[in-house]
């Protein structure tokens, strides 16, 4: 007999309670006087002896009824006997998409069909796929049939590999399984990311057996697209798109931009291996909700193709702090946010900064001294720490400056002396300067900024800086947020700047750069839980080479593959772009396959104990499936109806 | 509450002598048993000697409405009437003729001198107390007679004493005297213990010394087969003899109310049983209350009269029941 929750068999030591009220009970055997017996006669001393037995049934049936409410709750099930030669297996199957690889995921299927081939009757399998996290396709069952069919049907994921979690699940699962062998037969591809980060010191248990695949043939055409960002270029919109060759060393792929099947750009690119390789393909967005942007297919086709959202992300919410500026002169960064009119960026709702909590999805845009004077300052704290994102112009203001003091940032005046300050040293990586292009960016540099303001602080990151090298950009964690500093005014007074045509794309992708960029609707990746705004509505896929069909779904959902989805609620459209997430792209194996033999315990098998606690899938299946704990309720049930009967005519 | 009282029945039913049962009517008559003082049992119980509880209870009984127990029995004055001729000087009132002048006699009733006969069961069972606070039945029914007999001193009625063991184990005559309230006290003292009970043999005998109509009043608990009684009862009843039976039983007897577990030994006969008291009282008071609705109806079936007395319960309401039974034979 085993137990679910043995636990609860501690409850049986309660059968002590009603042995000792009996014993206590009990009265000693004395010698009592009687004037005269005739009226009790031997059936009174029939009756004696009865009443005596009635009484130690009634106990035997309170300990039964206490001891089977204990096993009851304890909820029993017979585990099949380890039979002598009895094999429990495990398949846990690589999903990740490197095994869509040519051919590796059915040489895998057929390698387990051969597998699976020799068990029998008494013999158990289950099915775990490994990601995004391990659960049970088929739990522990002696129907192999059933295994065999759910495996022939299996198809391969869009997930990244990581081994361990799998590993060590399905090693422990067996572990609990009353078998003669154990063993976890891990279908993957020896990928070296799956492997990275197993303790290879820490074997599987003792007796549990690690059989891995012949190892995958090298592929010998595989590029990947690493990245697609839309930017400016100089007559219009361009589509970014990095690449990355793994193999052969250089390769010519074609690379084609297109949008709800309409081809928009098509054309060469060379890749040498190991070296990424970013094309800007102008590319008119007018009209377009989304991209795809495709590779021809190589080797292994998942990662040859991204998406991406053109139109239909939700807008960027903007909390715009006023600032005293000389009479007639216009705001020229409301008038920035305002200026969006291109469907290239994402709407940007401006507003004031609220009496009440700011929202954390949104970017906070202060200038000028009320966001950090009371009751303001508070408020951006409990922002920052919310998460919140903020932009701080940096004026030199008192409050400011202790604020930022207070953050780890100083500021002092940049000491270029008379001479206005001039911008270098820009991190072109950073997202910051994405959409600049290169006249945009020759346009910052060439701003001469009145009265700029230098930033020093050790846990800065800085992104651009004055003349003198001090920091002129930067950015800093505060909190769980981040704050993007600018060492100068967005006024007239403060630079030329505003007036130039570099500053309003620049306004924008600093806030998309602030702004959340998956609230964008892209840069997810399948495995990702995708938040869905308020209230429920229609999922649907726009463009996926694995479509699921229209569901109702409310508050979040993980796609299992990529492509262009929309969630069409009460609040409108939202479109979600879901791309393979790219390090997956990278097949090489691990390196010291002796690191994966080890795994495996030279020590032999523990028996499985009885009563061990077994809350694994297998042993929930059989326990349902026996019911065992409602046999013992009802047997309580009769022997309660029972001791009630004879303990009202025991008179205890 | 005792519930082994037997019901109610028949033409001369039991007066229930608990102040908490039964009409309060004397048996056979309309009339009211006269209140009583309540005893206190337990007082009564640790009264060192026999002759003190009899006083205590007839003290008892007295401080009530009974205030005037029968002086004399000779005579009862009914009327005068006018002197004749003949008539003897010494019935003329004396007194009456210093204040008028008038030569009158006084009449009185004829009185009719009742001899009692107080009968005490000595049989062994008798000699059971259910716990410690109450009497044995013995000293409860040695009690009772011993006021009775205190009463009948008082009233001037003779009185005798017999004990009814195996047979009449001893027998004192009726008298009347202070000498002789002695020795029956004396003899009511010196009761010999340990002797089975043969009630109708010792009943038997008693009737065939009884040479006028009298009142026997029999105390004791009747453990023996009913019939056994019937031919004593028949004898008694045919000589036109009254007969007051008091059955004297210990609470735990009537209700066999205790919670032990043991061997069970029968006072008389010393026979032993394996018993659960608490198994075996259902079936105990099915026998038990069969066999004093049997006693109750011989008795009465008699023309006795029947009381039923828990030795934890006032033994007053048997004393009015003997000067209602008095009354009524006078």
């Amino acid at each position: 007999m085993n137990w679910l929750f043995p636990a609860f068999l501690s409850g049986a030591g309660l059968v002590a309670l009603p042995v000792v009220l009996h014993l206590l009970r009990r009265r000693p055997q004395q010698e009592v006087i009687f004037p005269s017996l005739r009226f009790l006669g031997p059936e009174a001393v029939r009756e004696t002896r009865r009443h005596r037995l009635r009484r130690w049934i009634t106990l035997v049936l309170r300990c039964l009824i206490i001891a089977l409410l204990a096993a009851a709750f304890a909820r029993p099930f017979w585990r099949s006997a380890a039979l002598p030669g009895s094999s429990a297996v495990v398949v846990a199957i690589d999903n990740s998409y490197s095994m869509q690889a040519s051919g590796r995921w059915e040489a895998t299927k057929s390698w387990i069909s051969g597998q699976l081939a020799p068990l029998t009757s008494g013999d158990q399998a289950a099915i775990l796929l490994m990601h995004p996290s391990p659960r049970w396709l088929v739990p522990m069952t002696d129907n192999i049939a059933r295994v065999r069919e759910t495996l022939a049907d299996l198809q391969p994921g869009y997930h990244a590999t990581k081994y361990d979690p799998a590993l060590r699940f399905s090693s422990r699962a067996l572990e609990r399984v009353a078998a003669e062998r154990h063993t976890v037969l891990w279908a993957g591809d020896d990928q070296r990311l799956g492997w990275a980060g197993v303790n290879f010191e820490r074997g599987l248990p003792p007796g549990v057996k690690f059989t891995t695949p012949p190892p995958p043939t090298a592929v010998a055409n595989q590029a990947a697209i690493t990245r697609v960002a839309v930017g400016s270029g100089g007559s219009g919109s361009t589509v970014a798109v990095t690449m990355r060759l793994f193999a052969p060393a250089t390769s010519t792929r074609t690379l084609t931009v297109s949008s709800a099947g309409k081809v928009l750009d098509t054309r060469s690119v060379d890749l040498r291996t190991d070296q990424l390789t970013t094309v800007s393909v102008p590319v008119p967005l007018e009209g377009l909700e989304y991209l795809q942007v495709a590779m021809n297919p190589d080797e292994l086709p998942a990662d040859d193709t991204a998406y991406l959202v053109v139109k239909g992300g939700r807008p960027l919410q903007v909390l715009l702090a006023d600032e005293a500026r000389p009479q007639g002169e216009a705001d020229f960064l409301a008038h920035a946010m305002e200026s969006v009119r291109s469907p290239l960026l994402r709407p940007i709702q401006a507003s004031a900064l609220p009496d009440g909590p700011w929202p954390t999805e949104a970017v906070a845009v202060l200038r000028g001294s009320a966001a950090f004077q009371r009751p303001g300052v508070d408020r951006l704290d409990e922002f920052l720490a919310g998460g919140g994102r903020a932009w701080v112009w940096v004026d030199g203001g008192t409050e400011q400056v202790a604020w930022l003091k207070r953050q780890g940032v100083d500021v002092e005046a940049a000491g270029i002396g008379e001479q206005a300050g001039h911008l270098r040293d820009l991190d072109l990586e950073h997202p910051l300067f994405e959409l600049a292009g290169e006249k945009g960016l020759m346009g910052l540099l060439a701003v001469t900024f009145r009265s700029p303001w230098r930033l020093t602080g050790a846990d800065m990151e800085p992104l651009a800086n004055w003349e003198d090298g001090g920091t002129a950009i930067a950015s800093v964690r505060v909190g769980n947020g981040a704050v993007l500093l600018c060492g100068f005014g967005a006024t007239r007074g403060a630079s030329t700047w505003p007036l130039d045509t570099s500053f309003v794309p620049f306004v924008h992708q600093a806030l998309l750069s602030l702004s959340d960029s998956r609230s964008r609707g892209d840069g997810w990746v399948v495995g990702d839980s995708l938040p869905l705004p308020p209230g429920s509505g229609q999922w649907s896929a726009l463009d996926s080479p694995r479509p699921a069909e229209v569901a109702e779904v409310r508050a979040a959902v993980a796609p299992e593959a990529p492509g262009v989805y929309q969630f069409t609620g009460a609040g409108g459209t939202t479109l979600f772009a879901v791309n393979v997430p790219t390090e997956e792209s990278d097949l090489a194996l691990w390196p010291r396959p002796e690191d994966v033999r080890q795994l495996e315990s030279k020590e032999p098998a523990r028996s499985v104990k009885a009563g061990a606690t077994a809350v694994t899938p297998g042993a929930r299946d059989a326990e349902q499936r026996q019911k065992l704990w409602w046999w013992v309720v009802a047997a309580v049930v009769l022997f309660a109806l029972g001791e009630l009967a004879i303990a009202n005519r025991t008179a205890l | 509450m005792s519930s082994g009282a037997p019901p109610a029945s028949g033409p001369g039913r039991a007066a229930v002598l608990s102040p908490a049962r039964g009409d309060g009517l004397l048996p056979g008559t309309s009339a009211a048993l006269p209140p009583v003082e309540p005893v206190d049992m337990e007082l009564l119980a640790n009264l060192p000697t026999m002759s003190w509880r009899a006083r205590y209870l007839m003290d008892g009984y007295l401080t009530g409405e009974h205030r005037s127990p029968r002086k004399g029995y000779s005579v009862e004055f009914a009327e005068y009437r006018a002197y004749q001729q003949g008539d003897e000087l010494r019935r003329v009132d004396w007194r009456l003729f210093g204040r008028s002048d008038r030569l009158y006699l006084k009449r009185y009733e004829e009185q009719t001198q009742l001899k009692a006969h107080l009968v005490l069961d000595v049989s062994t069972s008798m000699s059971y107390a259910s716990r410690p606070g109450i009497l044995t039945k013995l000293d409860y029914a040695r009690m009772v007679l011993a006021s009775l007999a205190l009463i009948m001193k008082r009233d001037g009625d003779p009185f005798g004493l017999a004990l009814a063991g195996e047979g009449l184990e001893d027998y004192l005559r009726p008298r009347c005297s202070a000498g002789h309230l002695h020795n029956v006290f004396g003899m009511l003292d010196r009761v010999p213990l340990g002797r089975p009970t043969r009630m109708g043999e010792a009943l038997f005998k008693l009737a065939a010394l009884l040479n006028r109509r009298s009142l026997v009043i029999i105390a004791g608990d009747f453990y023996e087969e009913a019939s056994t009684l019937i031919p004593a009862l028949r004898r008694l009843r045919h000589d036109r003899h009254e007969v007051v039976a008091l059955q004297v039983l210990d609470p735990a007897e009537v209700d066999f109310d205790l919670d032990v577990a043991g061997r069970f030994i029968d006072l008389e006969t010393g026979v032993a049983m394996p018993l659960q008291s608490t198994a075996a009282r259902k079936r105990y008071l099915e026998q038990f209350r069969a066999f004093l609705a049997e006693t109750e109806e011989t008795f009465r079936e008699h023309g006795a009269d029947y009381f039923l007395l828990r030795t934890d319960e006032s033994p007053i309401h048997a004393l009015a029941g003997y000067f209602a039974k008095r009354e009524a034979v006078a």
